[in-house]
């Protein structure tokens, strides 16, 4: 960008600088994953296994769940969403 | 009370490391004459602290010579020609990063600590040996980072590194190389941008200075040569908030508009002898 496009102001479009950060945060994010030794694959390992476990008091809605990993600052925080359908008697 | 030590890394190489440990010494050093600072070249085999400080010629012994045994600390400490009380321990350009352990270096700089009131350790680029030996004496970490997409990315793999050490090594960050007419264009990531991404504690923000290259080819540490403003301003700045003195930020913004104005004066003048 030359000296006029520095006058003009910035574009509208979404920006490099957007991209760059977007771009960013999710290479980052994967980073610390890869460092936490974390992958995908013990993250659903890590869902079903606490799905069984809690399906053992509720009857839940698999279809609805959600299981994420967060990140809030430099801590990431396991979030788990689980519609509970039902309290099983006996508990 | 000994020394506290005080560690300049970042991961990516050619962000500013050398650069900013060179300033920020001499800086520190010319606003205190009472305080006595060492600085260690921990980049064995590509030394080049003592070419910012225009110290190449001085050297006689070197780190490694020192944790080998071949001389005392004291014969292989480099006194700054300017500030009596900045040294540099300089290091061995022959060898490489295995030629001392992290043991080692953490005998080495209790020594110093107990010489000095403030050690500030340049440490290598990458992550390996080189930033390990850095690393293990250290209480603080000032992790240098460009806006740039890599050397974020590398700094974000040193602080979790850092942060993984079972001693506690508190980390500032230092934004180098900002250019503030990219970050105005949103060409480039802001300050706020790569605060969100890395989530420490800023030290500092030094915008892209031309000057830093001729201060470089004289061996003058630009925070010691040039006036107001600047990437010699922000060092300056930056050696006062480690003293415990607050500093607003400088106002790169604000700066750019006299750059603006100087390279119109440029053009002008172009013109006339033209």
């Amino acid at each position: 960008m030359g000296f006029l496009g520095w006058l003009s102001g910035p574009p509208s479009e979404a920006t490099s600088k957007d991209e760059a950060k977007k771009r960013l945060q999710l290479t980052i994010f994967h980073d610390r994953m890869e460092v936490m030794e974390l992958p995908p694959e013990k993250l659903n390992a890590l869902r079903d296994e606490l799905m069984e476990v809690i399906a053992k008091y509720f009857e839940i809605d698999l279809s609805r769940t959600e299981c994420t990993l967060q990140q809030d600052e430099r801590e990431v925080a396991f979030v788990a969403n689980i519609p509970v359908k039902k309290i099983r008697s006996g508990h | 009370m000994p020394g506290k030590t005080i560690l300049f890394t970042s991961g990516k190489g050619g962000v500013g490391k050398t650069t900013s440990t060179a300033n920020i010494a001499v800086a520190l050093a010319a606003h205190d004459p009472n305080l006595n600072i060492c600085m260690i070249d921990m980049d064995i085999g590509l030394r080049n602290l003592d070419i910012q400080l225009g110290l190449e010629n001085r050297i006689v012994y070197n780190l490694v010579d020192v944790v080998e045994g071949t001389c005392k600390v004291k014969q292989a400490l480099v006194r700054d020609k300017r500030l009596p009380n900045l040294s540099l321990l300089p290091a061995a350009q022959t060898r490489d990063k295995t030629a001392v352990t992290p043991d080692q270096m953490v005998q080495l700089v209790s020594e110093l600590r107990e010489m000095f009131d403030l050690v500030l350790i340049d440490c290598p680029a990458g992550i390996e040996q080189g930033f390990h030996n850095s690393a293990a004496a250290a209480d603080e970490a000032i992790i240098i980072s460009t806006p740039e997409m890599s050397a974020v990315r590398d700094a974000d793999r040193v602080i979790g590194l850092l942060e993984s050490y079972p001693r506690k090594i508190s980390c500032w960050l230092i934004i180098n190389r900002l250019r503030p007419s990219m970050v105005k264009t949103n060409d480039m990531m802001s300050v706020d941008d790569v605060l969100e991404i890395l989530g420490i504690r800023l030290l500092g923000v030094v915008p892209e200075d031309e000057k830093i290259i001729v201060a470089t080819n004289k061996g003058e540490p630009i925070a010691l040569s040039s006036k107001n403003g600047g990437a010699g301003q922000a060092y300056r700045n930056i050696a006062m908030r480690l003293t415990g003195v607050e500093v607003p930020l400088l106002d790169v913004f604000n700066e750019k508009q006299n750059i603006f104005v100087r390279q119109l004066n440029k053009l002008k003048s172009l013109i006339k002898f033209g």
